[in-house]
């Protein structure tokens, strides 16, 4: 997965779109001290979120309640095609885990993962 | 024809199984890939009925005897020929007397080992000790069959027979459940894949028409481990 550049010195902005609010919470503590956070919801908070905060890195559940994930994911490759996504699951059936891989610049994790798994995922991506 | 619900087992405090349902219907093959200590292993032994799981239930149409299973054991006995051999399983799995050795005889070609059906096993290469073990799973004519990691110790040849011969059992509407740890091998059988990391089927469906390539990249990313 590809990176935007970014300032030197400075901290990589991601958005993480989770529904559940002490995941969001876990997120808030365990990632704002190493990166700029922003959270959304649901797919419309995503969309609005991805418009004002200007994600370099999107952490995305599959599973919202107004969106489909990979529709989601779909809609934001029109407009951000390079943009990084890692698409956060629990057990998932195959043909939604190739959709992902299709739209490139994608990967995902299957929860329950480590938060420093995705830590890592994120910090891979240079 | 196989299925699972809800199974659960451990040994100990590692868990082999946790929450694995999933349903076959006839002339389905499932693949399940994971890295060792996933618990693939558990999971067929389950399904033949050699293991009780801690929870959850496991279904085969026909129950054991339906069931022809390869493992890492042949199962033959070294002092017997080939041919002896089927014919001794084939009488433990009811076979009609008039029907066994024939169907030994047609194994034995069918799988290339007619030159040394009537030599002691003991004698056998392990490729050939693999090839006559695949004879004795397919001796009862089992609509089912459990093989777990069948391609270990097979050269490429053999490899290739195993393949043809398994695409063949698919077409007359057995159900295949195989294991691997290589994503490479066997992939091209599968009409179904699933993921199996940690007790878990993590992915599991319909194969489609994706490569072996692209299930191998989805693999690395559910599993996230190196052996992919």
């Amino acid at each position: 997965m590809a990176s935007p550049s970014r300032p030197a010195g400075a901290r990589r902005r991601v958005l993480f779109v989770e529904d559940e609010s002490a995941l969001r919470r876990t997120y808030q503590r365990f990632f704002a001290t190493r990166y700029d956070v922003a959270f959304a919801a649901t797919g419309t908070e995503a969309r609005h979120q991805l418009d004002s905060f200007q994600p370099e890195v999107l952490v995305l559940d599959l599973r919202l309640p107004d969106t489909d994930g990979v529709t989601l994911l779909q809609e934001i490759r029109q407009s951000r095609p390079t943009l990084p996504v890692i698409v956060t699951t629990s057990y998932i059936s195959m043909e939604p885990l190739f959709q992902v891989l299709d739209l490139g610049h994608s990967g995902y994790l299957v929860k329950p993962f480590e938060l420093d798994d995705l830590a890592a995922r994120i910090d891979g991506l240079g | 024809m196989v299925s699972a619900e809800g199974l659960r087992h451990a040994y100990g405090a590692v868990v082999a199984l946790d929450d694995v349902s999933f349903t076959l219907g006839p002339g389905h093959t499932l693949a399940i890939f994971g890295p060792n200590g996933a618990g693939k292993t558990t999971l067929l032994r389950v399904l033949a009925g050699l293991v009780r799981p801690n929870g959850g239930s496991a279904r085969v149409a026909g129950g054991r005897h339906a069931i022809g299973w390869i493992d890492h054991q042949s199962h033959l006995y070294g002092d017997l020929s080939v041919r002896e051999n089927l014919e001794f399983w084939a009488t433990l799995y009811g076979v009609p007397r008039a029907a066994r050795a024939p169907r030994a005889t047609a194994l034995v070609k069918r799988l290339g080992l007619a030159a040394r059906a009537d030599t002691p096993v003991r004698t056998l290469s392990r490729g050939l000790m693999q090839r006559a073990a695949i004879a004795r799973a397919l001796i009862h004519e089992p609509p089912v069959l459990l093989l777990d990691e069948p391609f270990t110790g097979l050269d490429l040849a053999a490899a290739a027979e195993l393949r043809a011969l398994l695409a063949e059992l698919r077409g007359a509407g057995r159900v295949v459940v195989l294991t691997t740890h290589n994503v490479d091998e066997g992939v091209e059988l599968a009409s179904d894949v699933a993921f199996q990391h940690r007790g878990r089927f993590v992915a599991f469906g319909p194969r489609g028409t994706r490569s072996a390539a692209e299930i191998a990249a989805a693999y690395r990313q559910a599993v996230r481990t190196d052996d992919a």
